[in-house]
């Protein structure tokens, strides 16, 4: 499943809100992986979402993969409203 | 021989060096709950005494942050490293900053990595306090940490055991 979130947060995805997508990811079972143009991380790596290199504008889009990625979804999007 | 360190032949001793000169303080101690609490990996944290950044291990340059205040570092065993320069200095965007690497580029213990002036990271509002953050520690073992005053890529300020094996 898929999910698609513009970032608003002034700052993009820099160190603090790519550490609580890291934190986010790994308390979920499902896989979590995030496309920025044509970069791709898995949502557990820190260095790889920082060098997405999101900034504000940018479109964020992400894949869940898993037995429960339709409440990883929702936790997700709720996740985002509040980090990015 | 490696004094309270036993290694068996698949794993490698591992050091960092100061980034700085400054005081090495406990990672508890870092005033940001994002390193503090160790939600990003294992470390410390360190008040500077001047900007002058180096880096503290031999391994290549991942990514620096458009913002120049974070550098993530890969050490040639695979210690992966975030070092962040100052507390909230994403806000600076730049200002204060300057970096002498590239993202790719090939370093070693004590290659200059960033100029900062303290003072402005300070008249702005920010701590200085900089954060060196091991971020993939389940790699490693026999974590130890030295604290106190620290001389840019002269101190080592962490040891640990790399399993190659693992790796």
């Amino acid at each position: 499943m898929t999910f698609s979130y513009m970032i608003t947060d002034e700052n993009g995805i820099h160190a603090r809100p790519a550490g609580m997508l890291v934190k986010f990811a790994k308390e979920m079972t499902d896989k979590i992986t995030v496309k920025n143009k044509d970069k791709s991380a898995d949502a557990t790596k820190l260095f790889a979402l920082m060098g997405l290199g999101a900034k504000k504008g940018d479109t964020l889009e992400f894949t869940v993969t898993g037995d429960n990625a339709e409440e990883t979804i929702i936790k997700l999007r709720e996740f985002c409203l509040k980090t990015f | 021989m490696n004094g309270l360190f036993s290694v068996s032949k698949d794993e490698v001793i591992c050091s960092l060096y100061a980034p700085v000169n400054g005081t090495v303080i406990p990672q508890s101690e870092i005033p940001d709950e994002v390193f503090s609490t160790g939600m990003l990996g294992e470390g410390i944290g360190i008040i500077p005494d001047d900007g002058y950044f180096v880096s503290p291990v031999k391994g290549t340059v991942v990514d620096i942050t458009p913002t120049l205040h974070a550098y993530s570092l890969l050490s040639d065993d695979g210690a992966e490293i975030l070092l962040h320069i100052g507390i909230d200095t994403v806000e600076l965007k730049g200002k204060g900053f300057e970096s002498f690497v590239k993202t790719g580029q090939k370093i070693d213990v004590g290659t200059p990595l960033a100029k900062v002036n303290l003072d402005i990271i300070k008249k702005e509002g920010f701590s200085n306090v900089t954060a060196m953050i091991i971020i993939n520690p389940d790699i490693l073992s026999q974590l130890t940490i030295f604290e106190g005053e620290c001389s840019a890529s002269k101190s080592e300020i962490i040891k640990f055991v790399i399993n190659k094996s693992d790796s």
